[in-house]
C-alpha cells in the first residue's frame, strides 16, 4: 500500500481575482462575490503561487521555509498552508483539484 | 455672485419658491423650503458659496425641507427632506430640519456621485497635499478636522472624500462640519472666532451644531488636491499626541470599510483605492489635545512628499 497521493490545489478564477501587495501583507479583491481580503505574507505567497498555475501541499508549505526558524518543521508549515488554503477555499478563491 | 450677496428677504423668497440654486463643489443643488430657521442657518453658513452663473443650469439635485401632510404640520411639527419630490428618510422633529439638510445633502452625494470614489472621511489639505482621515463614529474625526482647518490647513470635506476614479485627485466640497456634544464647546474654545449654527439638541448623533467652513476653503473649492497621506485618527483621553505608521494593506481595508461606494465600483473601485494607497503615507493618529495634534499636522506637512 502506497502513500496517500498529495493534494493539489488551484485558484477557482484567476481572471477574476485583483491582489495588490504591500510589504508582508497583500489586499485580494474578488470580482465573483465582491469581497475584499486582507492577507498576511504567508497567504499572500500561497495565493501568488497558485495564481501562476496549480501547485502541490509541500510546494506550497515549502514557501515559508526561507522565512526565519521560527516558521518550523516541515510538518508545522504543511498544517499552517492547508489552513490558509481551507480559508481561501471557504471564501471561494482557491479549490483542491480532484484526484 | 455668493449667497451672502442674496438680500436676506431674496434669499426667503428663493428658498420658498423652491428656487435656491447653490455651488457646492462639483455639484449644484436648487434648495426649497418654508422654514425660516433654514434660510437663518444657510445664510450664516454658506455665505462664501457660490451661486450659479448664468446658463449653469443643469442642478443635480432638487431637494425640499417641507412639514409633512395632515397633523404633523401642528402638533409635535416635523420636516421632511425631499429629493425630486420624495422622501429618502422618515421625517424628524421640525427643530432639527438644518441638520436634516445636511444629512440628506451627504446622503444624495454619496448614493449618487458615482463619478467618484466616496469614502467616509475628512479631507484636509496644505501645499497642494492631502490628508484623507477616515473613521469610525466616535474617533474624533470632525473635531479634530475642525481644529485643522482653523490652524492653516484647507477644508475639502469633513465627511466624504471625493476621489476622482479618472485621475485620482481629491475633489472638495468644502461644507459646514457637523460637531456633536461636547466637541462643540472644544472647538469654541479652541478657535473663538469659529461661526457656528445653533445648537440642535436630541438628534440621533446627540446634540449636534454645525461649523462654517472657512472662507478661503469655499474660494478654492474647485482645487483639486493629490492624495499624499492617509491618518486615521483615535481620540483617546488623557493620550499624548503620536502619529504611528501603519500598514498599507490594514489602511487599505480601513478605507474600503469606510467607502459609500465601493462595492459599487467593484474591480475599478479596488484599483481605484490601491492608487490613493499607494500614493500616501499611511499613519495611525492618536489624541487628546488639539493644540497637540495641530503640532504633530504641522511636523506630517513639513515632511519630503512621499
Amino acid at each position: 500500500m502506497g502513500t496517500a497521493p498529495e493534494s493539489r490545489w488551484r485558484v477557482m478564477h484567476p481572471g477574476r481575482l485583483r491582489v495588490r501587495r504591500w510589504d508582508d501583507e497583500a489586499v485580494v479583491y474578488d470580482d465573483r462575490s465582491g469581497n475584499t481580503h486582507l492577507l498576511d505574507d504567508r497567504s499572500a505567497r500561497i495565493l501568488e503561487r497558485l495564481l501562476a498555475g496549480s501547485a502541490g501541499l509541500a510546494e506550497l508549505a515549502a514557501l515559508d521555509a526561507g522565512a526565519g526558524p521560527e516558521r518550523g518543521s516541515r510538518e508545522r508549515r504543511e498544517a499552517a498552508a492547508e489552513d490558509v488554503l481551507s480559508r481561501l477555499a471557504r471564501e471561494g478563491i482557491v479549490k483542491p483539484l480532484r484526484k | 455672485m455668493r449667497l451672502a450677496d442674496l438680500p436676506p428677504r431674496e434669499l426667503r423668497r428663493r428658498l420658498r419658491r423652491g428656487r435656491l440654486r447653490l455651488r457646492l463643489g462639483p455639484f449644484q443643488v436648487r434648495l426649497g423650503s418654508a422654514f425660516p430657521e433654514v434660510a437663518r442657518e444657510l445664510a450664516r453658513l454658506y455665505p462664501d458659496h457660490a451661486l450659479p452663473a448664468a446658463g449653469e443650469d443643469f442642478d443635480d439635485w432638487h431637494v425640499r425641507l417641507a412639514p409633512p401632510r395632515g397633523l404633523r404640520r401642528w402638533i409635535r411639527p416635523q420636516a421632511l427632506f425631499l429629493l425630486d419630490g420624495r422622501s429618502p428618510f422618515k421625517p424628524l422633529p421640525r427643530d432639527q430640519s438644518v441638520p436634516l439638510l445636511e444629512w440628506g445633502l451627504n446622503w444624495c452625494v454619496a448614493s449618487q456621485a458615482h463619478r467618484y470614489l466616496i469614502l467616509h472621511a475628512a479631507v484636509i489639505e496644505r501645499g497642494g497635499r492631502a490628508v484623507v482621515m477616515p473613521a469610525d463614529p466616535g474617533a474624533g474625526k470632525s473635531t479634530l478636522c475642525a481644529a485643522l482647518v482653523h490652524a492653516g490647513w484647507r477644508l475639502l470635506s469633513d465627511e466624504l472624500a471625493l476621489v476622482s476614479m479618472r485621475t485620482g485627485a481629491l475633489h472638495a466640497m468644502a461644507r459646514p462640519v457637523s460637531l456633536k456634544n461636547e466637541s462643540i464647546d472644544v472647538i469654541r474654545a479652541f478657535a473663538p472666532g469659529a461661526v457656528l449654527s445653533d445648537a440642535f439638541a436630541d438628534t440621533s448623533k446627540g446634540t449636534v451644531a454645525l461649523l462654517k467652513p472657512p472662507p478661503d476653503s469655499v474660494a478654492r473649492v474647485h482645487e483639486t488636491a493629490r492624495p499624499a497621506w492617509v491618518v486615521t485618527p483615535e481620540y483617546v483621553p488623557g493620550a499624548d499626541a503620536s502619529l504611528e505608521p501603519a500598514s498599507r494593506a490594514t489602511t487599505f481595508m480601513e478605507l474600503a470599510h469606510n467607502g459609500f461606494n465601493y462595492s459599487i465600483h467593484g474591480a475599478a473601485g479596488f484599483d481605484a483605492l490601491a492608487r490613493l494607497v499607494d500614493a500616501c503615507a499611511c499613519h495611525h493618529f492618536r489624541y487628546s489635545r488639539l493644540s497637540d495634534a495641530v503640532a504633530s499636522f504641522e511636523r506630517l506637512a513639513g515632511e519630503a512628499a512621499p
